[in-house]
């Protein structure tokens, strides 16, 4: 379990090199001269020729990409032509605030979706299970934007149980920051708990009509029993490789979130890197997003191990 | 004495009496000020950034050479007179005991420090004004003299603007480019910590050399993007104070009648920039169909809220030039049927406009289509991303294309030179009209208000004959604070200055 584990952190290096060579042909493909944008429309060819070739954006892009990988190796992702800020203290600075986010609205999302599914998938047809499709209906189509809008109407100018945006560091106040977050890590959890929600419903159904849970009925164990220690970890399979998923997307619905509640986080800095074509900057965050994205699903498939031990035979 | 003249004595008396502000006589020290912003400052040193919002956090560590009052007219500032003594020399004298925050002396070589780096290509400044200098020189500690490649009168201005907030010399040899995260300036506030996309904290400085202020012990500035939840946050008291109210929100709040609301007519303009320096804009009776077809009053009134004032040319109310006889184009589509036969296109025309990524210029550039069609012409909308129009427009590849032109200050120049002149930053191969050139190159070598005034009008006038560009409406500067703010400037350049405020406990 531990090789095959090493040999897929071993992967990820590769991938990441892939990552970043697409990043960089990518925003070959979006217009706007970056020199251009630094300057203002104001600024004389003269000038914009002079920081071009400053920038190197003047250069062949294979040029362009060997330099920046070189550098980057030796761990300098360069600085940022816009703010003038070394691009890993950039990122640096937004992470804690992004991993907080997604880690919070995961757990949310799995604690949430997970038990609406497992009580919808209990009993099929039941109250509970048809709220429940009403709810992930509801998350899933329900746009990002107009949940955290509605949440902060209610929850926060309404009822004032919550601050409305913000971000408390852990290190000025931990209450602060956990009620600062609970809005947002509700807005980042909902479409991924409906996701769940579904999932787990149709793997617990899937699983209740299987033989062996018969089996274990005629043998006369009781209904918690067989609940727990075969309907829900053989359903939990398909539940960890569907969270697995999710923690891409979530990532996506981020930009959103962070602005939206006034988040200092990685979405942000990477819209705003992409506007201003700040592209040294917007590798920097691809790649720290690529490589949580690749150790998320590494995490999932060790899970996968732990809870199915046939996985290693494969 | 007669009755009248007791009469005026008395009026005279009560006019000193209201001009004596009631702020000065109660402002109690101490407590924080939470400023809400949407946008988060890019550098906060003075010669990279771009942005108008930068202004409102430059303004609370920086000081400038000249600074403005409430009306915008120049005022001591570092310097405390300045004397042109020929075309294209200048000596300002400087403040004594002004001391930078990180304990240096304020005096004539980190003047002339401070002018000659962002002169110095290295620096990469986007300040371009200064390039009119030549030389400085420190003639003793507090004395500076200027000298310029060619005599204008506007260095005063182009010194109250970025170009003259002084940065600490010691402070950016040792920082380098971190400068622009640890501004170091001899302001009314000193820089505590930035933490990216959330907050700008400023606490008081207590060297000050304007003794007694400030009055603040502390400044926070707070980006949160999404302007509803900004507003939010101001309703729910978890911020103090926000410039840049949107339009649809003023009437809510006002109503509301929790905060205080200010409002003031602005510098800028929401226009549709004309190329004329190609088809089919390069032709005149065109360029006045297009400003016939437009109504103005209506396109303020329903997508602005009537937060602004109908356009009739590129000068706003508060610039000193503004000429209030201007009548503009009133809508009147029959008279633009006829330019467009007196232009040779008496069944219209197609053309293209871009239109950046901001709402209000897409809402603008729609209502305008509408209207146009109503006079038989077509205007095809490339919505696309700001950067793109930038580049058509700097290209002049572009036919027309949907923004806003924010006014920087009061003085004329700043809008007529760019977007008018022959040679203006924003205008080459565009608008090109020789008796305009003539004019604004005249008035901007000169210094006397009065003069200038009657040169710009006339420049004015004949670009407006011209139609040259198509000027919308000009928006208000808006802000809205908890009743408990005094003493926020807020002037028509929309630049939040808290030099003087102070919170009533």
């Amino acid at each position: 379990m531990a090789r095959s584990i090493a040999a897929r952190l071993v992967l990820t290096v590769p991938v990441l090199l892939l990552v970043s060579l697409l990043v960089f042909s990518l925003l070959l493909l979006i217009p706007g001269d970056p020199a251009l944008v630094i300057l203002g429309p104001d600024a004389s060819p003269v000038e914009v020729r002079r920081l071009s070739r400053e920038l190197g954006t003047d250069r062949p892009i294979v040029v362009q990409y060997a330099a920046w990988l070189g550098r980057a190796l030796a761990g300098d992702l360069g600085r940022s032509p816009r703010t003038g800020q070394p691009v890993v203290a950039a990122v640096g600075e937004r992470l804690p605030p992004t991993v907080e986010l997604a880690v919070l609205g995961m757990v949310l999302a799995i604690a949430g979706g997970g038990a609406l599914g497992l009580a919808a998938g209990w009993r099929p047809g039941s109250l509970i299970d048809r709220a429940t499709a009403w709810l992930a209906t509801l998350g899933i189509a329900i746009p990002t934007f107009l949940l955290a809008i509605l949440l902060i109407l209610g929850l926060s100018l309404r009822a004032g149980l919550l601050p409305p945006s913000g971000y408390v560091p852990w290190r000025e106040s931990v209450a602060g920051n956990l009620r600062a977050m609970v809005l947002p890590a509700m807005t980042v959890a909902a479409t991924m708990a409906a996701v769940i929600a579904r999932v787990v419903r149709s793997s617990v159904l899937e699983t209740r009509g299987e033989l062996y849970v018969v089996t274990a009925r005629a043998k006369g164990l009781s209904e918690a029993a067989i609940y727990l220690r075969h309907v829900l970890r053989n359903a939990l399979v398909p539940i960890l490789a569907v969270t697995g998923l999710q923690v891409g997307r979530l990532m996506g619905g981020m930009v959103i979130t962070e602005t939206m509640f006034a988040i200092p986080g990685i979405g942000r800095l990477a819209v705003d890197s992409v506007l201003a074509r700040d592209f040294l900057t917007v590798q920097g965050v691809v790649l720290v997003m690529a490589l949580w994205v690749l150790l998320a699903n590494l995490l999932v498939d060790a899970l996968n191990l732990v809870v199915d031990p046939r996985i290693t035979r494969v | 004495m007669s009755i009248t003249r007791a009469l005026a004595a008395l009026a005279a008396f009560a006019t000193l009496l209201t001009a004596i502000p009631l702020d000065a006589l109660a402002q109690t020290r101490g407590g924080t000020l939470r400023v809400g912003q949407a946008r988060s400052p890019v550098s906060l040193d003075p010669a990279l950034g771009i942005s108008l919002h930068e202004f409102h956090v430059l303004y609370s560590i920086y000081d400038g050479l000249v600074g403005y009052d409430e009306s915008l007219a120049l005022k001591p500032a570092l310097a405390e007179s300045w004397q042109r003594t020929d075309p294209r020399t200048y000596v300002f004298k400087l403040r004594r005991g002004v001391k930078f925050h990180d304990g240096t002396d304020f005096d004539a070589a980190a003047v002339k420090w401070n002018v000659e780096r962002i002169l110095d290509p290295a620096t990469k400044a986007r300040v371009r004004d200064l390039d009119v200098v030549e030389a400085v020189e420190a003639v003793d500690s507090h004395t500076v003299r200027f000298r310029l490649k060619s005599p204008t009168g506007l260095l005063p201005t182009f010194l109250a603007e970025r170009g003259g907030l002084m940065v600490s010399p010691a402070a950016s040899k040792r920082l380098g480019p971190d400068l622009g995260r640890n501004p170091v300036g001899t302001g009314p506030y000193r820089f505590v910590e930035w933490m990216a996309d959330d907050h700008i904290t400023l606490e008081r400085f207590d060297q000050y050399w304007d003794k007694g202020l400030p009055h603040l012990d502390k400044v926070i500035y707070r980006i949160i993007p999404d302007e509803s939840v900004l507003v939010t946050n101001l309703r729910g008291g978890q911020i103090d104070y926000v410039a840049d109210v949107p339009p649809k929100d003023l009437g809510t709040l006002r109503r509301e009648g929790a905060l205080t609301v200010e409002q003031r007519p602005g510098l800028g303009f929401y226009w549709i920039n004309l190329n004329s320096g190609i088809a089919p804009f390069n032709n005149k009776a065109i360029r006045q169909a297009m400003a016939y077809a437009v109504d103005r009053p209506a396109m303020l009134k329903s997508l602005y809220f009537g937060a602004g004032t109908a356009a009739t040319g590129p000068l706003a109310p508060p610039v000193w030039a503004f000429d209030p006889a201007l009548k503009g184009y009133p809508r009147d589509v029959t008279k633009a049927k006829q330019k467009l036969a007196e232009g040779g296109m008496p069944n219209g025309f197609t053309f293209k406009m871009l239109v950046g990524s901001t709402p209000m210029y897409r809402t603008n550039a729609t209502a305008v289509q509408a209207q146009l069609a109503e006079a038989g012409i077509t205007a095809e909308l490339e919505i696309t991303e700001t950067v793109k129009v930038l580049q058509q427009v700097v290209a002049r590849t572009y036919q027309a294309s949907s923004t806003i032109w924010i006014g920087l200050n009061a003085d004329p120049d700043f809008v007529l030179y760019p977007l008018y002149a022959g040679q203006g930053l924003f205008n080459k191969d565009r608008y090109k009209n020789p008796k305009v050139d003539e004019l604004l190159d005249r008035a901007r070598s000169l210094d006397k208000q009065d003069e200038r005034r009657k040169l710009y009008q006339e420049a004015v006038a004949t670009i407006v004959d011209d139609a040259a560009d198509l000027w919308l409406y000009y928006p208000d500067v808006t802000a809205a604070m908890s009743k408990k703010v005094r003493g926020v400037s807020l002037s028509a350049d929309g630049r939040v200055r808290l030099r003087g405020a102070w919170l009533e406990k």
